[in-house]
């Protein structure tokens, strides 16, 4: 089997599987689950053999799709560093996550529907990371998009599901049109929507980049990844159920958008590295406060997502490709155990999530707890922790290209990310306490029990193990002597660690940049920021506390950062005093002048007023021939010349 | 007085306006079914003024095919309208608009 | 003399008859008169064999004409003293109409079940109706279109007010009649200026034959700025319009699509609409070529009102047959964008309309399967409500129904989606900017009232009362083969277009 078709095979495995549930398992309960769970042990197995098998060239090529006279559509590959690092991270993190869903949805009626949807969602995840032009990104950029919908309204008989799958829907539509325009841009200057033969051209001229193009390309990011000024959608898409949460909206398709901007990298001009750059810093401390400011524990992880989407984008704003992917990697593995923890805790307090009615839960849930502790370690960037090696590089080296005299932009973006990482340590904290420590608040937490194996057993793997570890095989020295080099492909960490190339480097140019910079003080800062974020919740907040007591010492403060900056207002503003009166004022408009044009004149007419008033389609044969008259004579003035 | 192609044109136009505003102003069916048969006369007469005219004969040949068709239709369209009397007990077209919106 | 006259004429005129090439319609009219026959003969079982018969007889002509699809005939390329003229375009089009009528013929069975009704003429029209349109795809003089198009019309007169114990029906027939009366006044008088001013001896190019196609394409290019040849071919545009449903010549289609029995609202939709589409690409290939001065912006400025008129309307809508009358219109408007490519001579373009008509046909039927499936007794009233919860009565037809919608949405990868793709990229091709922009639009738009009627049948089970129990309905396989054959194949056009993509 050659490259590409294992690549194929490995794409369409999930299709394969939806399709056999959407046509035989509709009501199939655990033989779709069996199924879907085959589906992605399949697509883990098959993609590290692949990647272990890889000789770090890059795979392109196409197998034929539909044609047109000269135009060819093809269903391209194109496999490189980016690509097996996505793919490694979905495969890997979907499976458990399949895994995982096996327990959380044992009381579930429909999933036979659920676990389809996640097979449709691998399939369409895995084109985005395969696909190598703009057009069919697009494709399977709208198929994640669908079966995000999906999966969000899973709870459909409640109303606030639906709501917020609709929500989804209409903000990434937003998004996505900025992003068609912008392929539709790309196409047009540059004859091709192939992602390497664009970069073949611009490498031979390097002058070929368009700051709009990258603008609207970003658009798309903006709205996958739920970045400023769309981020709305992301909190509200916490409806659906956990697993859906972990995977979808945590780990893999908010991360596309990081994705396709580091695909698209050789595009973006300064101007637009700049925006990204902003967009993201401003996100990693905005989000931090919304945080704060939630007792779902969904949706404050929602934001902790948010911001840590932020320091991706800072990541490639800085010019660190490789970097953002290397967060984008880690980040998936806490920010999955995270979210698959609060999935077991709800499990166990039958659907309870408010932290608040939780509390003292780390008896009850020995190996949850550990989990968690471990992925919040992780989240605040401790030392020898995953995200300590991406998180703590992004701030670092932001502080080290101002030292280097880059701009004084990148001050700014080193304060607000290094006030995100002060954030990050105080609502996981919160977060940590409230939920884990002190005596049980309401009568659900205190019969809550430890999850089945399939819940703890990807808890163990992706809590204890991934987020612990996975920055080993990443940083420079070879851990247990490299023998544990074979953990994860080689070719995936060298592109994490090296990048692309000199121009666009990853952990090593990153942390090279900051070791220039001789400032030892922003590493202890923050240190200092984790270990006081920590240390003021655990006396602020104190051990499973009932009520949040910044809601009770400042409540104007706590409404600020639970209502978002009303974010959600001004956008439901929008709809009510806008489009809706913008849709009445064209039926008005079809009501004055269709019927304002027509009544005036013979006595013939006056029947019509009444009757255009209401509607167009009158019912009466005499106003329908008034259309034809007025084509007859419109048509007759237009070849006459007079129109 | 020299009748010529251009005074059969003005008869044949004036008598599809007829036939046209007919449709649109008259309120009994019937007569609105006459009327457009008064447009497809029309467009008989201009045919054979302009056969004449170019000396060539499609124009004739073609009247007979449209007054073929024309009796087609008014068997159709009768029937239809004597169907729809008995069931609606009125072919008047203001009372025709069940179908609307 | 007689015998001279006789002779004289079948060497002029009769040797060009080669009847062999019309042999589909010719099958299809003697299985119209077979079908008369089996009514005559056969007893109780009439209403099984009647439409067997009818079907069965349809797709052998189909499985003819798809494994000897091509008109093997002698000479000049001159068929009928150049009345009729079959191209590779007029060939495929055989080929949909038959696929249609035998989708159509299918429906009537369904709809003939529900009502008490004649069954043999519905077959017997259909088949007719059928073989007129394969005829007007075909011709290549105005008479010849003229008598095609009207022997079409009048059947659609008959069908469209079948239903006649439903006074909805009638007036529906009642409102087709007079409108289309008119609009093929419109059309003759355009015809008969352009007889006239083509005929006219003092002009240069002038042509004793300014019927036929070609010789008035010659006279055309000579005088493309004569106000009355304008004015012919605006009003011949005027009358086409109002076949394939463009504004402002659409507004017929919401009241007589409701009215019309399921089935034929669905043969008006698909197989009425493609043959004016046929007609109109005979006619911006052929005759009107020279008149691009006109045809591009006043066809341009029809598609970008039909796209946006069909879109809109459609949104306020409840009936589901007027929805898809309405979007119907909008498929008209995004198929115009195909023609006027054409117009520009992007000779793709007319590919990329049959291929976006088969998608459309496919799609089309599906969802119509579903209505006839899903409609009562009385015909005209089936309201968007009638689909609440249809996914957990009859998780079948909601699935060939999301399927059908989504390829009339033109959501990928559906056989839609590729068909809109291609006729964007003709459009492209011809640099009509300003058209895709309405275009997109438009489909922006469509996905709303799409997609509500999907989310009718999918995600709206609390408005269904309670305490009534949940009623499955009944639907035999043979129809449950066919409408998985429509989703089937909708859904494989959007991956494999072999046939299509690169056999033209």
């Amino acid at each position: 089997m050659n490259p590409l078709e294992l690549l194929a095979t490995i794409l369409l495995i999930p299709l394969a599987s939806a399709a056999i549930i959407c046509l035989f398992l509709r009501r199939g309960g655990y033989a779709a689950a069996a199924v879907s769970v085959v589906a992605a042990f399949g697509i883990m197995c098959l993609s590290f053999y692949f990647l272990f098998n890889w000789d770090g060239l890059a795979v392109t090529g196409a197998l034929p799709w539909l044609e047109l006279g000269d135009y060819k559509f093809e269903l391209g590959f194109l496999f490189n560093y980016e690509a097996a690092t996505m793919l490694a991270v979905v495969a890997f993190i979907g499976f458990w996550i399949h895994v995982f869903s096996v327990g959380y949805m044992d009381d579930d009626k429909d999933k036979g529907r659920f676990f389809g949807g996640l097979s449709i969602f691998m399939f369409s995840m895995l084109g985005i990371v395969l696909a190598d032009n703009l057009f069919m990104i697009f494709i399977f950029w709208e198929l994640v998009g669908f079966s995000s919908y999906m999966l969000i309204a899973h709870y459909w008989d409640k109303d606030f599901a639906a709501a917020a799958s609709k929500k989804a829907f209409i903000v990434n539509r937003i998004g996505d049109f900025g992003f068609l325009v912008g392929i539709a841009w790309a196409y047009h200057y540059y004859g091709t929507a192939n992602i390497s033969e664009i970069t073949a051209i611009i490498q031979v001229d390097p002058s070929k980049t368009v700051t709009g193009i990258g603008l609207l390309l970003m658009c798309g990011f903006v709205g996958k990844s739920a970045q400023f000024p769309l981020q709305v959608w992301l909190t509200d898409a916490m409806a659906g159920p956990t697993p859906v949460s972990a995977l979808i909206h945590a780990a893999t398709m908010v991360a596309a958008g990081i994705y396709f901007m580091v695909r698209i990298f050789f595009l973006l001009t300064p101007e637009t590295l700049e925006w990204i750059m902003w967009s993201g810093a401003i996100m990693t401390s905005f989000a931090g406060f919304c945080a704060l400011g939630q007792n779902d524990i969904k949706k404050s992880l929602a934001y902790s997502t948010l911001a840590h989407l932020g320091y991706m984008a800072t990541a490639i704003g800085l010019g660190f490709p490789g970097l953002a992917i290397m967060h984008m990697a880690m980040h998936a593995c806490f920010k999955a155990t995270l979210f698959l923890c609060s999935g077991s805790l709800i499990h166990a307090c039958h659907h309870e999530q408010d932290m608040f009615k939780m509390g003292g839960l780390a008896k009850k849930m020995p190996i949850t707890f550990i989990a968690f502790f471990v992925a919040t370690l992780s989240i605040c960037a401790v030392p020898f922790t995953a995200g300590y090696y991406s998180k703590d590089t992004i701030i670092a080296s932001a502080w080290g290209l101002f030292a280097h005299g880059d701009g004084t932009q990148y001050a700014w973006a080193f304060g607000l990310t290094m006030l995100g990482a002060l954030l990050t340590a105080l609502y996981m904290g919160r977060m940590l306490f409230v939920v884990f420590f002190g005596q049980p608040n309401s009568e659900k937490a205190s019969h809550a029990k430890e999850s089945s194996l399939w819940m703890t057993l990807p808890l163990i793997v992706l809590g204890w193990g991934l987020s612990l570890g996975a920055g080993w095989f990443v940083y420079d020295w070879i851990w247990a002597g490299g023998a544990m080099d074979a953990m994860l492909p080689t070719d995936v960490a060298h592109f994490m660690v090296n990048g692309f190339s000199e121009a666009a480097p990853g952990w090593k140019g990153a942390h090279h940049i900051y070791e220039e910079a001789h400032a030892p003080w922003v590493e202890w800062l923050s240190y200092g920021c984790i270990a006081g974020g920590l240390i003021f919740c655990w006396f602020f907040y104190g051990r499973g506390p009932s009520a949040d007591r910044l809601q009770t010492k400042a409540p104007g403060l706590y409404h600020v950062f639970e209502r978002h900056g009303w974010f959600d207002n001004i956008y439901d503003a929008y709809v009510a005093k806008v489009q809706q009166p913008f849709a009445n004022f064209i039926s008005l408009l079809d009501v004055a002048v269709i019927g304002g044009l027509l009544v005036r004149g013979s006595a013939a007419v006056a029947g019509l007023v009444g009757m255009v008033s209401r509607s167009l389609h009158v019912g009466n044969i005499h106003a329908y021939v008034f259309w034809f008259l007025a084509g007859v004579v419109l048509f007759s003035a237009f070849a006459l010349g007079l129109l | 007085m020299n009748i010529g192609l251009n005074e059969y044109l003005f008869v044949s136009g004036l008598l599809f306006a007829i036939g046209f505003f007919g449709v649109l102003l008259r309120r009994n069916t019937l007569v609105i079914y006459m009327c457009m048969e008064l447009m497809l006369n029309a467009v008989n007469l201009a045919l054979v003024a302009f056969s004449r005219y170019n000396q060539t004969m499609d124009g004739n040949i073609f009247v007979f095919f449209i007054i073929t068709v024309a009796a087609a239709e008014v068997a159709v369209g009768l029937a239809i309208i004597v169907a729809l009397y008995r069931k609606r007990r009125s072919v008047e077209v203001d009372d025709l608009n069940a179908l609307s919106h | 003399m007689n015998q001279q006259l006789l002779t004289s004429l079948s060497e002029q005129y009769a040797s060009t008859n080669h009847w062999a090439v019309l042999w589909p319609e010719i099958a299809l009219a003697l299985l119209a008169v077979l079908v008369l026959l089996v009514d005559l003969f056969t007893g109780k079982v009439k209403a099984l064999a009647v439409p067997l018969v009818a079907i069965v007889g349809q797709i052998a002509v189909l499985f003819a004409l798809l494994f000897k699809a091509s008109c093997e005939f002698e000479g000049s390329g001159v068929l009928f003293s150049g009345m009729i003229l079959p191209s590779n375009l007029s060939e495929v089009m055989r080929i949909f109409f038959v696929l249609a009528s035998i989708l159509v013929s299918w429906l009537g069975m369904v709809y003939l079940k529900k009502q008490y009704l004649p069954r043999m003429e519905f077959y017997c029209l259909t088949l007719l109706v059928t073989a007129a349109m394969m005829l007007l795809a075909q011709s290549a003089n105005f008479v010849m279109l003229f008598v095609a198009l009207e022997t079409v019309t009048i059947g659609f007169y008959v069908l469209v007010s079948y239903g006649r114990n439903s006074a909805f029906s009638l007036e529906g027939g009642l409102k087709y009649l007079v409108l289309g009366g008119t609009s093929t006044a419109i059309l003759l008088f355009g015809i008969v200026l352009l007889y006239g001013i083509g005929g006219n001896p003092n002009l240069p190019a002038h042509t004793t034959d300014s019927l036929n196609f070609a010789a008035l394409e010659g006279f055309l290019a000579a005088n493309a700025d004569n106000f009355i040849a304008k004015i012919g071919v605006v009003l011949v545009i005027c009358g086409i319009c109002f076949k394939i449903g463009a504004v402002p010549f659409q507004i017929w289609i919401p009241d007589v699509y409701q009215g019309a029995p399921t089935p034929v609202t669905a043969f008006l939709a698909v197989s009425s609409k493609a043959a004016g589409f046929i007609v109109l690409i005979n006619l911006v290939m052929g005759p009107f070529a020279p008149m691009k001065e006109l045809t591009v912006p006043l066809l341009s400025a029809i598609a970008v009102v039909t796209i946006l008129f069909g879109n809109l309307t459609a949104i306020g809508q409840r009936n589901v047959k007027r929805v898809i009358g309405l979007s119907g219109v909008a498929h008209a408007g995004y198929l115009l964008l195909g023609v006027v490519a054409l117009c520009k001579g992007i000779e793709l373009g007319a590919w990329a309309i049959i291929f976006y008509l088969f998608t459309y046909l496919f799609g089309s039927f599906a969802v119509f399967g579903v209505m006839a499936q899903v409609a009562g007794v009385d015909d005209e009233n089936q309201d968007v409500d009638h689909y609440i919860d249809l996914a957990r009565r009859q998780p079948f037809l909601a699935g060939v129904l999301a399927i059908g919608l989504g390829s009339l949405a033109g959501i990928p990868p559906l056989a839609g989606f590729i068909g809109k793709v291609f006729l964007f990229i003709v459009a492209f091709q011809a640099e009509l900017y300003t058209l895709l922009g309405a275009a997109i639009t438009g489909v922006v738009i469509s996905i709303y009232y799409y997609f509500g009627w999907i989310r009718e049948a999918y995600y709206k089970p609390q408005s269904w009362p309670t305490d009534k129990p949940v009623q499955p309905m009944q639907v035999c396989v043979g129809h449950k083969v066919a409408l998985a054959a429509l989703a089937i194949v909708t859904v494989l056009l959007g991956f494999y277009q072999g046939a299509f993509g690169s056999g033209f």
